[in-house]
Formats: structure tokens, C-alpha cells, sequence
């Protein structure tokens, strides 16, 4: 029993956000509930992100009824990649990745290859609401597939890293990068086996790393250290974070960012019960971060609201520029 | 005010609230709560012994609940018997029905019925009345006039009898009170014994007979003279006494039903304790397969003055008018347990998932699979309901292979659910298990999800999450069925229902609660272990 209290008040001397806390003091305060929908949405993240400039990966078709798979052929026209996506998934269920094509056999990115027939099965699936929230029928999207940036390659076992930053009160609170190993099949899910790579605001480097909840320093497939990277593009993917959370009006959201190859840094979804693993890859709690943004938020009282948002816009700016010169 | 504060300032209104409410409750009624008493309230004990020759089975009868007469707060008890309420073919009568429990051997057995009964009840309840008129209309042509077992109205020296009686009466009410008057003074009295009773033609030959042969010639002579007359069957209730069964008579006289007892000279109507079990002539207990069955009923009754405090207080009042007992006896006490358990259940579910950081199949399907389970000893049960899920989903591993759309293939897999429970209710008929008493409260539709959730995780995440979060499952219904299952938990909230106060109270707190989950204890275990280097 003493040690559970023990146990207790050292998570709170780190810092660590508990799950309980994250939904009273965080989501029921900050993410108003009529906000969920636009963040659920794919279609309508997508529609947001073209209006506030931050790029996403093309959607090449929305499949909404049973009736269009019947036109699935032409649907696809002659794409070699795609990824198939439930519009309203969670969790990366329901995703399919699609590498190469040899007319209707299709590879997938673990390897594995699938008849036509299997595809327009899964895009029904999605349709039924398989993997769509509360199981409601659902629509499908056919999405451009994301190109593995060079700097990735060499700790990135199949698939794609994503970089996922939290955004409390639009501004960045903390970050990290999850790699898909050959045990998380190529997702890039942290309970699933991949690696998660805590992220220095200021720099974009990675500087703590996390396998199966345990510190690592290699990628266990590769062999690459994956601590002391730069991630390209960070100030982009931050102001992209920043940008798209002030847009979607949650206070407290996880934003899922992606580095293509050719197009750069893009948006890919936005989660508004973003998990509590990110503390484990940074090897740091968020509470301290985030009452430190609470104060610098809260503390010019006097300055009107609408002087307070660039001033916060700013701080960012003026926080990297400290945290170098002390680095 | 901040949010935390309004809850626990709105929980502790609740606390409050519902530690007043208790307080009051005790202060006006006292030991009433626990123990009710009055000048018409009674305790009753039916107790039944025999021997088993295997398979046995015994009805005892429960009293009626309906004119001045309310039963409350039954208990029955056996560790040999499963009992089972009948409903009564004509609201005239309120069987039990008790089963050897499977495994049972050629053994002893005993069966304890326990009931308070008022029988000064000055407002009856709506059910009460209906049932008081429903068995109050006047008989049907022809009815209540033929003979039957041990009453043969058309015996000759019978008959003779009661026409030579009322030659000087012709009004049904004088006839009727003609017979009574020779029944009651010119048949001896006799103590009942056990054993095939007396029919009438015997008791009138005789010049003797006890209580059940009395009030049979009664009926048999009224009814040879063309009056409806029926027997009743009750417990005689007064100070302190062992009790077998007692019977007297009502004859339809015209406009109403007139009561008469024989053999304490009541006529025109009996005594308020006479305590009404059924219409027709019964036996209180009988058995099937058994030998040596015996019965008595211990009748209780406290008049001290502390235990019967001033009737007219507001207050009192106010408290028997909201009594739970107040209620009709019999399946919807059954349904008032069950819905003053479920809030605990929820509340065990809070403390599973939001302070220990459990994790399982739907938020409250726990909850009601505990429920189901708690009457009987739960873990047959729960091994049945985990072998279906476990059956269920290497169906619905198979399923998968023909790619159906989801809500076909999850109506199929609601037929194949449907399979599997009718397959283990025959299993369980043949090998006579009692499985298929808690199959009305199994939750079917939440078995099926279960299922599917159960692979759609599997297929996501790993077979270990699955077999993970079902066994965290199934710990959280063993929880709430053991505490469910706890006889004080279930008599307090009886007595108490203001303890939902307490419970809601709690819940609002947890609503509130941001400290660790004990399961984040271990997951962020690295930080305590960095922490203490």
C-alpha cells in the first residue's frame, strides 16, 4: 500500500499526465464536444486544411454508396499506390496501403498481395461501418499514398513515420516521432511494437526513444541509432500543428503530421483524445509543460484578446531562441 | 467556483441528503425498519423437512396479497433447493416451486419460507384492490356448486340432511346460516393430523371432524342446496404458535361472499388474522419424490409498547407510504433488488475502470452479466457464459472467411448465439442443471457484441488484448456478483433506498477524480523507478 502511494507521488514529481486528469482537465474542458465531428472526419479535416493553407495527401476518390464499388475498376483508373482509409476510422483501423500493382493483383506494404475481389470486400466493410466510431455506416476514401522521406530510411522498417504534436491552447506542447517496426507490421502505433522517438520542440531532434515502453537506442531492425536525428522540416510541421489546431478550435488535440518525399510536411489527421504514450518517448511528463503555457497564456490579463494570440504566436519564437542559447 | 468543487459540494448534498433521509428513517420508525411491527403485523415461518428420493420436489404456497392483507419481505432459503415463484393459474393462489438443486443426493432436506404479513392494511394498493375484486365477483353460473374430492353435495344422507335443516329458511343467507349453526355446534370438534383428510360424507356420519373436514361438509351441504360455496385455505395468526394449515368456508349469499369458520363459530366474516393463502382446497405444502414431509408454520407477533410507537405520526406515515415494502410481493421484489443493485454495480465498474484502469467489453455489460449471475452459485454460470463467448468467437473466426456485410453477419452471428444457449439448455435438461433459470436475464444482444468485440480486437490489437480484457471482464462480474450476492448488501438498500444518495455521491466524486489509474502506476513505471535513483 505505501508503495502505491510512493509510486504515486514520484509520477506526480515527473510530471506525468494520468488518464483521468487528461479527460477532466483537459478534454472536457478545452474540446468541446460539437468540435469531435470535424476532427472525425476526414473529408471535412481535409476541406479545413485547404482553407487555412496546410497541405494533406490528395483524395482521389470518397466511395459513399455500395453502387459506385461496382465501378471500382475505373474508380482506381491505372494508380499503381493508394491507401484506402475509413472516413471516419480511429486508431488506423481500417487502413490499407497499397504499394504496386500488377493488374488486379495489388502488393501491399508488408508484403502481402490481394485479389480485386478482397479490396472491394474491404471497401464494404468500411461502407457497413466496420471500422468506422460506434459502428455507423461510414464512406471510404482512396487517398494518395505518402512517400518515405530519405532521412526516414534508414529507421523505418515498411511504411511511414509520423510525427505526432500536441497542441494545447494552439500552442505546441510536446512531440514525438513513431517509427513502424516489423513487429508493429509496419504501423507506426506505439502499443502495437513501434518505436516512439520524443521530439525537442526547439530543434526537432530526437532525443529519448521508447520500444514497448522500455528506453532504446537502435532501431531494432535496422540497427540505426534513432536518438539524435533531425526531423526535416520541424518548424513547418510545428506552425502546420499550430495552424490546423487554431482552425479545428480544440484546445487540447493531437495532430498527426506526415513528411512526403517530393511535397514535404502535410497534415494527416487530427485525434481529439490524443494518447498519454508521448510522455514515455520524451521521457518527460506534460503537466509541467503544460501549466507552463497556462501561465504564459494566462498572464496578461490586461492585453485584449485579440493582441494575445500573434503574442502567443510569438512566444514560440522567443521560447527556441532561449532554449538554443541554453542548450 | 471551480468545476471539482460544485461536484464534491453537490456530492456531499447527496451524502447529506441520504445520511439525513437514513437518520430520519431510523429515528421515526426505529427497529421498525428492521423488524416491522404493529398491532397487525406478523411474522411468519414456514419450515418443511423431508428425505429426498432423488430429484425431489416440493410446492409450498405463499399468501395472498390483496384486501387488508399485504405480505412483505419474503425470504426462502434452502441449501438443497432452487425456488421458483409460479404464477398462480388464476391470481387465486401463489405457488413456490422448489427443485433439488443438481447433484443432489437421496438426502434430508429443508426448505425455510420466511413473510411478514400486515393484516390491518387501511389502504390497499391499486393490485391489492383489483385482486380483493377480482376475487370478490360473484360465481358463474353452475360455478362453485359441483362435488369434488372429499365434497360430494350429491350424497344421499347428505342432502337429506341439508334440505331437512333449511325446511324453515328460504332466504340463501338464512340457509346458509342454518348449515353453519349445525356444522358448528352439532360435529364435534377434532386436532388435524397428517394423512388423508375426512371428506364430508365421513364427518357427517361421524359427528366429528377436523378443521378441513368441517369446513368441506360446509361447503358440501351449501352446496347441495344450491349455493356457490368454496373453501379457503390460511394460516389462523395469533400470539406465538406453531401452525399447520386452516380452512373455513365462504358461501355466495346473494350479493357478497359470507365467511364462516366452523370451528372457532365465526359467521359472517372471520377475524382480520385469518390469513388468506387461496381460494380452494390446498394443501400448504406437497411434495413430489419425497418421503417423511412435514411442516410447521412459527407465527410471531410484537406488541411491546416500544414496538408499536404512535401510529399517527406525519412522519411514519410519510416513511410506510415510501416503504419498498409497500409493493406487491413476488416478481417485482425481485425487480426493486434488482434495480437498487444495479447503481452498486455501476459504482464497482467506476472504481474498476477510472481508479484501478480495468478494461472491458461495453461499460455496463459487466454489470448486468454479474447481476444475472448472482442468485445461484456464480461460477458454473460464468464458466457457461465464457465457454459461449470462447465458442462464439472461433464461429465468428470462421464467419470471416465469407466476407459477409456487418449487420448480416452479426444477426448470423446472433442465430448462432441463439444455437448455442437452446444446445446448452437441452445439455441441461437432459443432465437436469439448472442452467436455464438465468437464461430470461441473460443478456443475448450484449453476448453477440461481446463476440464481435472480442475478435475485432483480436484482429487490431493481439489475442492477448482480447483474452486480456475479457478476463478483466469477467473479474468485474465476479465482483459485483459476490457483492451482490451479499444478504446485508441487498437488505439495506431494502430497508434504506436512500443509500443511493451515498452511491450517487461517490460516483459524482469519481466523476472528479484526476490522480494515477493504479494500471498507470505500472505503465509509467520507468518514471518511478527514474524518480527513485
Amino acid at each position: 500500500m505505501h508503495w502505491l502511494f510512493k509510486a504515486a507521488r514520484r509520477l506526480k514529481q515527473a510530471g506525468i499526465l494520468g488518464m483521468n486528469r487528461r479527460n477532466a482537465n483537459y478534454i472536457l474542458d478545452h474540446n468541446p464536444r460539437s468540435r469531435f465531428p470535424i476532427v472525425d472526419d476526414k473529408l471535412r479535416m481535409r476541406d479545413l486544411c485547404q482553407r487555412i493553407g496546410v497541405p494533406t495527401p490528395t483524395v482521389y476518390t470518397a466511395i459513399r454508396s455500395y453502387a459506385q464499388l461496382r465501378n471500382l475498376r475505373a474508380l482506381l483508373c491505372e494508380r499503381e499506390d493508394f491507401v484506402i482509409k475509413p472516413n471516419r476510422g480511429s486508431a488506423g483501423r481500417g487502413i490499407l496501403v497499397v504499394v504496386d500493382r500488377d493488374g488486379d493483383q495489388f502488393l501491399r506494404h508488408n508484403g502481402e498481395r490481394l485479389g480485386f475481389e478482397h479490396l472491394r470486400q474491404h471497401l464494404s466493410d468500411i461502407l457497413s461501418g466496420m471500422y468506422s466510431l460506434g459502428g455507423r455506416p461510414d464512406e471510404a476514401i482512396i487517398q494518395q499514398r505518402v512517400r518515405l522521406h530519405p532521412t526516414f530510411e534508414p529507421i523505418t522498417y515498411k511504411g511511414i513515420p509520423d510525427i505526432r504534436v500536441i497542441v494545447y491552447r494552439n500552442v505546441p506542447a510536446m512531440a514525438m516521432l513513431r517509427l513502424p517496426t516489423k513487429a508493429s507490421n509496419g504501423r507506426a502505433n506505439l502499443h502495437q511494437g513501434g518505436i516512439g522517438t520524443g521530439v525537442d520542440l526547439a530543434t526537432g531532434l530526437t532525443h529519448h526513444a521508447v520500444l514497448c515502453n522500455r528506453a532504446c537506442e537502435l532501431h531494432p531492425d535496422t540497427g540505426v541509432p534513432v536518438v539524435g536525428m533531425r526531423v526535416p522540416y520541424w518548424k513547418q510541421v510545428l506552425e502546420m500543428s499550430r495552424r490546423a489546431a487554431e482552425a479545428i478550435r480544440l484546445g487540447y488535440v493531437g495532430i498527426d503530421m506526415i513528411v512526403d518525399a517530393d511535397e514535404g510536411p502535410m497534415l494527416l489527421e487530427a485525434n481529439a483524445r490524443p494518447g498519454l504514450a508521448i510522455q514515455i518517448a520524451n521521457g518527460k511528463g506534460l503537466v509541467p509543460r503544460l501549466a507552463e503555457i497556462d501561465a504564459e497564456l494566462d498572464q496578461p490579463a490586461e492585453v485584449e484578446e485579440e493582441v494575445a494570440v500573434p503574442v502567443v504566436a510569438g512566444r514560440i519564437g522567443v521560447d527556441t531562441e532561449l532554449r538554443r542559447r541554453s542548450a | 467556483m471551480s468545476r471539482t468543487t460544485l461536484c464534491l459540494a453537490t456530492a456531499g448534498l447527496f451524502a447529506v441528503l441520504s445520511i439525513g433521509t437514513m437518520a430520519t428513517r431510523r429515528y421515526a420508525l426505529g427497529q421498525e425498519i428492521v423488524l416491522p411491527a404493529g398491532p397487525g403485523t406478523f411474522k411468519v415461518t414456514m419450515l418443511v423437512r423431508g428425505k429426498s428420493l432423488g430429484n425431489a420436489k416440493v410446492q409450498t404456497l405463499s399468501p395472498l396479497d390483496f384486501k387488508q392483507q399485504h405480505v412483505f419481505r419474503e425470504e426462502f432459503t434452502s441449501d438443497e433447493m432452487t425456488q421458483k415463484q409460479l404464477e398462480g393459474r388464476a391470481h387465486d393462489l401463489r405457488p413456490v416451486l422448489w427443485t433439488q438443486k443438481p447433484g443432489g443426493a437421496k438426502a434430508a432436506f429443508q426448505v425455510r419460507y420466511e413473510f411478514y404479513c400486515s393484516v390491518d392494511v387501511h389502504a390497499p394498493s391499486a393490485p391489492m384492490a383489483k385482486l380483493a375484486r377480482q376475487l370478490n365477483e360473484p360465481p358463474a353460473a353452475g360455478e362453485f356448486l359441483h362435488s369434488e374430492a372429499h365434497i360430494d353435495p350429491h350424497d344421499q344422507q347428505l342432502s337429506d340432511t341439508a334440505a331437512t335443516l333449511t325446511e324453515n329458511a328460504e332466504k340463501p343467507l338464512d340457509q346458509a346460516r342454518a348449515l353453519f349453526h349445525f356444522v358448528a355446534d352439532h360435529i364435534d370438534n377434532e386436532p388435524a393430523v397428517s394423512g388423508p383428510g375426512i371428506g364430508a360424507v365421513e364427518c357427517l356420519q361421524a359427528r366429528r371432524g377436523d378443521v378441513a373436514a368441517k369446513a368441506r361438509l360446509l361447503t358440501a351441504l351449501c352446496r347441495s342446496r344450491g349455493i356457490p360455496a368454496r373453501i379457503v385455505t390460511g394460516l389462523k395468526l395469533g400470539k406465538r404458535t406453531d401452525q399447520t394449515a386452516h380452512y373455513w368456508v365462504e358461501a355466495w349469499v346473494g350479493d357478497h361472499w359470507m365467511a364462516m369458520c366452523p370451528l372457532y363459530h365465526h359467521c359472517g366474516s372471520v377475524p382480520a388474522t385469518y390469513l388468506v393463502f387461496g381460494y380452494g382446497d390446498h394443501t400448504l405444502v406437497r411434495g413430489h419424490n419425497v418421503r417423511d414431509l412435514d411442516y410447521a408454520c412459527l407465527v410471531e407477533h410484537k406488541t411491546t409498547a416500544e414496538a408499536v410507537p404512535d401510529q399517527g405520526n406525519l412522519l411514519q406515515r410519510f416513511f410506510h407510504m415510501f416503504s419498498l415494502d409497500a409493493g406487491p410481493p413476488g416478481k417485482q421484489q425481485d425487480l426493486i433488488e434488482f434495480l437498487l443493485l444495479l447503481p452498486i454495480a455501476a459504482l464497482i465498474i467506476c472504481i474498476c475502470r477510472n481508479l484501478i484502469g480495468m478494461h472491458c467489453f461495453g461499460t455496463f455489460a459487466p454489470a448486468l452479466i454479474g447481476l444475472a449471475f448472482r442468485e445461484w452459485e456464480s461460477l458454473p454460470g460464468i464458466l457457461v457464459f465464457v465457454s459461449i463467448i470462447l465458442i462464439g468467437w472461433g464461429l465468428r473466426r470462421v464467419l470471416d472467411y465469407y466476407h459477409l456485410l456487418q449487420v448480416p453477419r452479426t444477426s448470423f452471428l446472433l442465430s448462432l448465439v441463439v444455437i448455442l444457449l437452446l444446445t446448452t439448455i437441452l445439455i441441461a435438461n437432459q443432465q437436469e442443471l439448472a442452467f436455464t433459470r438465468y437464461f430470461s436475464l441473460f443478456p443475448m444482444v450484449i453476448l453477440t457484441g461481446m463476440i464481435e468485440r472480442f475478435w475485432t480486437l483480436e484482429t487490431e490489437d493481439s489475442t492477448t488484448a482480447s483474452f486480456k480484457t475479457l478476463a478483466q471482464t469477467i473479474i468485474i462480474a465476479a465482483l459485483i456478483s459476490l457483492i451482490a450476492s451479499r444478504h446485508f448488501i441487498v437488505r439495506h438498500m431494502t430497508h434504506y433506498p436512500e443509500t443511493l444518495g451515498l452511491i450517487m455521491a461517490a460516483q459524482l466524486a469519481i466523476g472528479r477524480y484526476t490522480g494515477y489509474r493504479l494500471s498507470e502506476l505500472l505503465r509509467f513505471r520507468d518514471f518511478v523507478e527514474a524518480e527513485g535513483a
